[in-house]
């Protein structure tokens, strides 16, 4: 009877446990994240009426924390941030060129650096996976507000209007981020 | 975000003050259990959209001193409070926006009638709690307000008083952020609006006279 009890427990305790970061609502606009600087593992935008959300269903074997991917390239940065609209799965990709990144403290040079996303200097994507639609930017901007390189967090706001091959245009409005630890892929990714 | 530097002295002044004229006094005094409910909101210069008041409440103790031989119409109040304000977003879900206060009002009254009195004065508040996660990150710890109210059979020893707190000082410190994450200037925005209906119970009811 015991072991049973251990097996529920743990089963429990695997379904039930939040893989959310800390969501402060924003004292404007409570559906989004406040905009901070904290390592709070939250991101949030809207994207045209819809709000897109950092945070991913929890599954009883699948772990999918909020998270942020730094995927180096040789003279660019990728970063991906894992969400949902609507609870379907979406992710939000920033191409950005300049300087190679290659650990955490290299991200200091970005640090207060608006990017344009007009395709030459990055890009901002769109992945609607639940319809595989992908929109790619064709203006607006990324903004890496805040990097502190010892606690490793990293802060941000981003915005711009986006396109699928369609000729469907969204505008992703009003987002922000705050992620500590962020992993980095460590290889280059040349197909990307 | 710049705060306010001067907050904890306010705030230890007041308890300072009312310490002082709690305890100068004679023991029977004029003291009061004080509730009621409020009916809270906030005014804001940016745009809070589908912003709507809340019902709350407030209860706490009351003192009612009598500064003046010649002026025995006019007196002073002060309370301590347990004040619960705040606001509610509407969207596809309600968002409360709920904060408790620890309320310091300094009041003047004046007696119209034997059963009619006005007050007016400031509210000084600490912000306890809040239901919103980080929220004393976010909203400011200290809040004053100015209050203009009336009360009625204040000679009995049940009374009822109705009140504005008409607050005065931004609750929230923020940055102005627009659709493409530009950050362009600082919000220093959100004022308590407050309007309370209550009950006063005196268990002291002997006036208290701060002169000979």
């Amino acid at each position: 009877m015991k072991k049973y009890t251990y097996i529920v427990s743990l089963l429990l305790m695997f379904g039930l446990s939040s893989c959310e970061g800390i969501f402060v609502p924003d004292p404007i606009d409570p559906r989004l994240p406040k905009y901070t600087e904290e390592g709070n593992d939250v991101a949030g935008a809207f994207v045209d009426d819809l709000f897109w959300k950092s945070v991913v269903e929890c599954h009883f074997s699948v772990t999918d924390e909020p998270q942020l991917m730094l995927l180096p390239q040789k003279d660019s940065l990728i970063l991906r941030f894992y969400g949902s609209t609507l609870d379907k799965s979406a992710s939000i990709e920033f191409y950005l060129k300049g300087s190679k990144v290659t650990q955490f403290s290299d991200l200091a040079a970005w640090e207060g650096k608006k990017i344009l996303l007009n395709g030459i200097s990055g890009c901002g994507i769109y992945n609607d996976d639940e319809t595989s639609s992908v929109f790619r930017s064709q203006s607006g901007q990324f903004y890496l507000k805040h990097v502190d390189i010892t606690r490793k967090i990293i802060s941000g706001t981003f915005g711009f209007t986006a396109i699928d091959n369609t000729g469907k245009i969204i505008k992703i409005k009003s987002g922000r981020f705050d992620y500590c630890d962020p992993k980095i892929r460590g290889e280059s990714r040349e197909d990307e | 975000m710049k705060r306010n530097i001067f907050d904890h002295r306010i705030t230890v002044i007041a308890i300072t003050l009312i310490c002082f004229l709690m305890f100068s006094v004679r023991s029977k005094a004029q003291m009061a259990f004080v509730g009621g409910v409020n009916i809270s909101d906030v005014r804001s210069t940016v745009l809070l959209q589908n912003k709507n008041a809340i019902a709350s409440y407030q209860w706490g103790l009351s003192f009612q001193y009598f500064p003046f031989k010649r002026l025995e119409n006019v007196s002073v109040i002060n309370e301590f409070l347990f004040n619960h304000k705040g606001y509610m977003q509407d969207f596809e879900t309600d968002y409360h926006f709920r904060f408790n206060y620890l309320s310091f009002p300094i009041l003047i009254n004046y007696s119209l009638f034997s059963d009619l009195s006005i007050q007016s004065g400031v509210e000084l508040s600490k912000l306890s709690s809040t239901n919103v996660t980080q929220g004393r990150r976010t909203y400011n710890n200290f809040d004053m307000g100015l209050v203009f109210g009336m009360s009625c059979y204040d000679t009995r020893r049940v009374s009822f008083y109705s009140r504005i707190t008409y607050g005065i000082t931004p609750m929230l410190d923020y940055y102005r952020i627009d659709d493409l994450g530009n950050f362009a200037g600082e919000i220093h925005d959100l004022k308590n609006v407050c309007i309370s209906v209550g009950v006063k119970f005196k268990f002291c009811h002997e006036k208290i006279h701060l002169y000979r």
